[in-house]
């Protein structure tokens, strides 16, 4: 009768492993970026972008295996889903790291040496949010719900940044005299960059969702 | 033997329409498939109905006793009653249905007992207000002392269920010590069936009810019973249970209806008067009117035209 007691355990080891496996992939990804424009070193990049590759894989694997602990009667329904939501939104974070550095490496995108700074502002915000989302997972699978809206608001703050980032760069880029195919070519890098930030603000609001709900 | 049919057809209908706020919300969260929860219920309404059932009988042959004929009109009535109320939308107790078409029957043959049936309307004021306090007292301590639950969310989600699993059983349990009187125990009085009998009879058509035709009486009561969210619905059935074992002890047969009613109330006032519906409450009020009136006089015109053709 209460082998769902199991499951439901489970389940809070699965959500913390799928987010430590979207943590190792926007890790890596800001890794492999630094490592294309910071130190030139493209082999090192390509490495670190099949990594972030694995990474994805595996937390694309963990989300299944949460999928199915629901499916199989873990918690109850309004609970289920939330935390997929939840887990499916975490999910998209690891999706647009890898979807960026296959943007970079497999289209060469030569990024304007005046606007690398911008680059490495907007991988700055992205780590420091993804602090955010660690600690905003964490306080509610603890059920510290007033800490977990605190964290949604700083995620939203940073995202804000990137936001700000994002039109200076753009602003600057067109502002360039080079040719209009590659001012084209780097804003749509500019835009899958900062689509991580995008959908962390997404993960945020169901964060502040759920947060709010249980608080009452 | 053809007259408990109408007995019969009285503890379908009962478990069919009980069986929403038995276990409606535990389905609707998805903590326990419907068949399940359905074969579970059934059992433990029967359990209910043995164990401590047959005190419940005392109440309804106290008001008056009944011939043979009057017992089975008396349950048709009651039925009837219940149908029409159903079909109408309209929130129905079976125990007022059952009780009103006693006094419409018992006022034709002049054998209505008052005493002991001020004892049964003073309980129809008293249900409601009990199931109130019963779920009131606890949400408002869960509200103020939150800790009392774990912080964690999953393994707080995991208490509820395990709360709402155990809450499920105890308030079929209780239904079954409670409200098997409103099934057979006309037939008691009139001298058909002996006490354990009709509690046996009495559950296993309930316990028909609930197999056989509960699911879309889920589908549609149930669920708003899960809106509520799972923790106050766990309180509500609880409420509704403690509630309807008092009586079962007593020997008074109450209404599960308005036990819930009263819950769910109680829960509303701790989230703030403004959250109940005042349209509802008349709704429900008017329910609770209509069901004897009307029950007590189909009961009367029945046995009225019995006579005459007789």
């Amino acid at each position: 009768m209460f082998r769902f007691w199991k499951r439901t355990e489970e389940v809070q080891e699965l959500v913390l492993r799928h987010l430590g496996h979207v943590r190792n992939a926007v890790e890596l990804f800001v890794q492999a970026t630094r490592a294309y424009f910071e130190e030139g070193d493209r082999e090192k990049a390509a490495r670190l972008t099949v990594e972030t590759h694995k990474s994805e894989s595996l937390a694309d694997d963990v989300r299944r295996e949460v999928e199915r602990a629901m499916v199989q009667g873990a918690l109850l329904s309004p609970s289920r889903r939330q935390l997929l939501l939840i887990v499916d939104r975490m999910d998209t974070l690891a999706n647009a790291a890898q979807a960026t550095l296959h943007y970079l490496l497999n289209q060469s995108v030569d990024v304007p040496s005046a606007m690398r700074s911008s680059v490495q502002e907007i991988l700055a915000e992205t780590e420091a949010l993804f602090q955010d989302v660690d600690c905003g997972i964490r306080s509610l699978l603890a059920g510290h719900f007033s800490e977990a809206l605190a964290c949604a608001e700083r995620i939203d703050d940073h995202e804000s940044a990137v936001d700000r980032l994002h039109a200076r760069a753009t602003r600057e880029l067109f502002a360039l005299d080079i040719e209009l195919a590659r001012k084209l070519h780097v804003r749509g890098y500019f835009e899958a960059l900062v689509d991580i930030s995008d959908r962390a603000e997404d993960l945020a609001d169901q964060m502040a969702l759920v947060a709010a709900e249980r608080a009452v | 033997m053809w007259t408990l049919l109408a007995g019969i057809f009285m503890g379908w209908s009962l478990g069919a329409n009980d069986a929403a706020n038995l276990f409606g919300p535990i389905v609707g969260c998805a903590a326990m498939r419907f068949w399940t929860a359905a074969i579970l219920a059934s059992g433990f309404v029967l359990v209910g109905a043995l164990a401590v059932g047959t005190r419940g009988f005392a109440a309804y042959s106290s008001i008056g006793t009944q011939t043979l004929l009057s017992a089975f009109l008396v349950a048709v009535a009651a039925g009837l009653t219940v149908t029409l109320m159903t079909l109408l939308g309209l929130p129905v107790s079976s125990t007022q249905a059952v009780v009103g078409a006693l006094i419409g029957a018992g006022f034709l043959s002049g054998g209505v007992a008052f005493g002991p049936l001020v004892k049964i309307l003073l309980s129809w004021i008293l249900t409601p207000l009990g199931g109130l306090i019963a779920a009131y007292i606890p949400y408002k301590l869960l509200v103020r002392f939150p800790g009392a639950l774990p912080s964690r969310w999953v393994r707080r989600v995991a208490v509820i269920r395990v709360g709402l699993i155990l809450a499920t059983c105890y308030s079929a349990f209780a239904l079954g010590a409670n409200n098997v009187a409103n099934v057979t125990g006309v037939y008691v009085s009139s001298g058909l069936l002996s006490p354990s009998v009709a509690a046996l009879i009495g559950a296993l058509a309930i316990g028909l009810g609930i197999l056989t035709f509960s699911r879309r009486v889920i589908d549609t009561v149930g669920n708003r019973i899960v809106a509520l969210d799972p923790v106050t619905a766990l309180l509500v059935i609880l409420a509704e249970a403690v509630t309807l074992n008092v009586y079962a002890m007593i020997g008074v047969p109450v209404s599960a209806s308005q036990a819930v009613v009263g819950a769910v109330l109680g829960v509303g006032l701790v989230k703030g008067v403004r959250t109940i519906d005042g349209r509802v409450v008349l709704r429900v009020a008017f329910g609770w009117v209509g069901t004897p009136t009307i029950a007590g006089l189909l009961s009367a015109g029945l046995v009225g035209v019995a006579r005459l053709v007789s």
